[in-house]
């Protein structure tokens, strides 16, 4: 089962191996809207992706996304270059002349700061009316930044350290949630949307 | 005709400092004048000291301060524009004395 989205905004968090950025490469892959996957941590990615770089040209990337395609976005591991990358792959998202709905992933989001930080809560407040849905992944759910959190619509939440302290400030039920968790076992998560949980699901 | 640089030229070639910082950066600036001599220091002594100053010709504490801030910004003040500025003002009160104005 693949995850469900919703409309707006994601964040996920899970420590490392909670199976999250799996859970999410898998949905992707199989929805119809074009995916650009900012790949923090050079991840691998499913066959259906579309490897690119910083040496790949952005009008080219932006028309592939356009036609619905998923491209996994390698950035340069020096974090100055990749942060440079991100803004500029942001800037060009707000100017696409065809707003249609798209995923922008950025994978360990938390390593973002300064300028890539402020993009990203540009994309967190004001996103959505360019088409532009964020999916933060994080396995350090207290270094991401708050507005990334509440502008999200939902939690995605596979398992984690369970900071309470975290998930007291964002409302989340930490006892509850471990409890679903452990009862849907390895690879598990559930959904929070600030109101309601449910879960426990699997993908 | 399709922009074909890659994503790393584009960055190479905008990766200017922010405009914020490029003006932070500048020394204080207005219309072409370089208006850092706000910033430069008072002349030295007490106000005192300035009213005896050739240049107080009332003998009074205000002028002695104003003598006092123009020779931070310009020095011991024994310059042309000074005496023309202060000549221009001698000149002045001497015709006003001569046409019987008081």
């Amino acid at each position: 089962m693949l995850v469900n989205l919703g409309s707006g905004h994601n964040t996920v968090i899970g420590i490392t191996r909670s199976g999250k950025t799996y859970a999410i490469k898998k949905t992707l892959a199989g929805v119809k809207e074009g995916v650009i996957f900012f790949n923090t941590q050079h991840e691998e990615m499913p066959n259906t992706f579309i490897n690119c770089t910083a040496a790949d040209n952005i009008e080219s990337i932006k028309r592939a996304i356009r036609s619905g395609a998923k491209i996994n976005y390698i950035p340069d591991l020096d974090s100055k270059i990749r942060e440079k990358e991100l803004i500029f792959i942001i800037n060009a998202l707000y100017q696409r002349s065809n707003i249609s709905k798209i995923y922008l992933v950025v994978d360990e989001v938390h390593l973002y700061e300064k300028d890539a930080l402020k993009k990203l809560i540009q994309v967190s407040t004001t996103g959505l009316r360019f088409g532009i849905y964020g999916i933060w992944i994080s396995q350090r759910p207290a270094n991401v930044d708050n507005t990334l959190m509440t502008q999200s619509e939902q939690f995605i939440i596979f398992r984690t350290n369970m900071e309470s302290g975290y998930f007291d400030r964002y409302g989340i039920p930490a006892d509850q949630i471990k409890d679903l968790l452990e009862k849907g076992g390895k690879y598990a998560y559930c959904i929070y949307d600030f109101i309601n949980i449910t879960g426990p699901f699997k993908v | 005709m399709e922009n074909s640089r890659s994503i790393l030229d584009e960055i190479n070639e905008t990766d200017q400092p922010a405009a914020d910082q490029i003006i932070a950066d500048q020394p204080i600036q207005s219309r072409g004048m370089d208006l850092s001599f706000l910033k430069a220091s008072t002349g030295s002594g007490p106000i005192e000291d300035y009213l005896d100053h050739p240049l107080n010709f009332n003998k009074g504490k205000g002028m002695a301060q104003m003598i006092r801030g123009a020779t931070g910004l310009l020095g011991s003040l024994d310059l042309a524009i000074i005496d023309i500025f202060v000549g221009l003002l001698q000149f002045t009160k001497e015709k006003k004395v001569a046409q019987g104005v008081s």
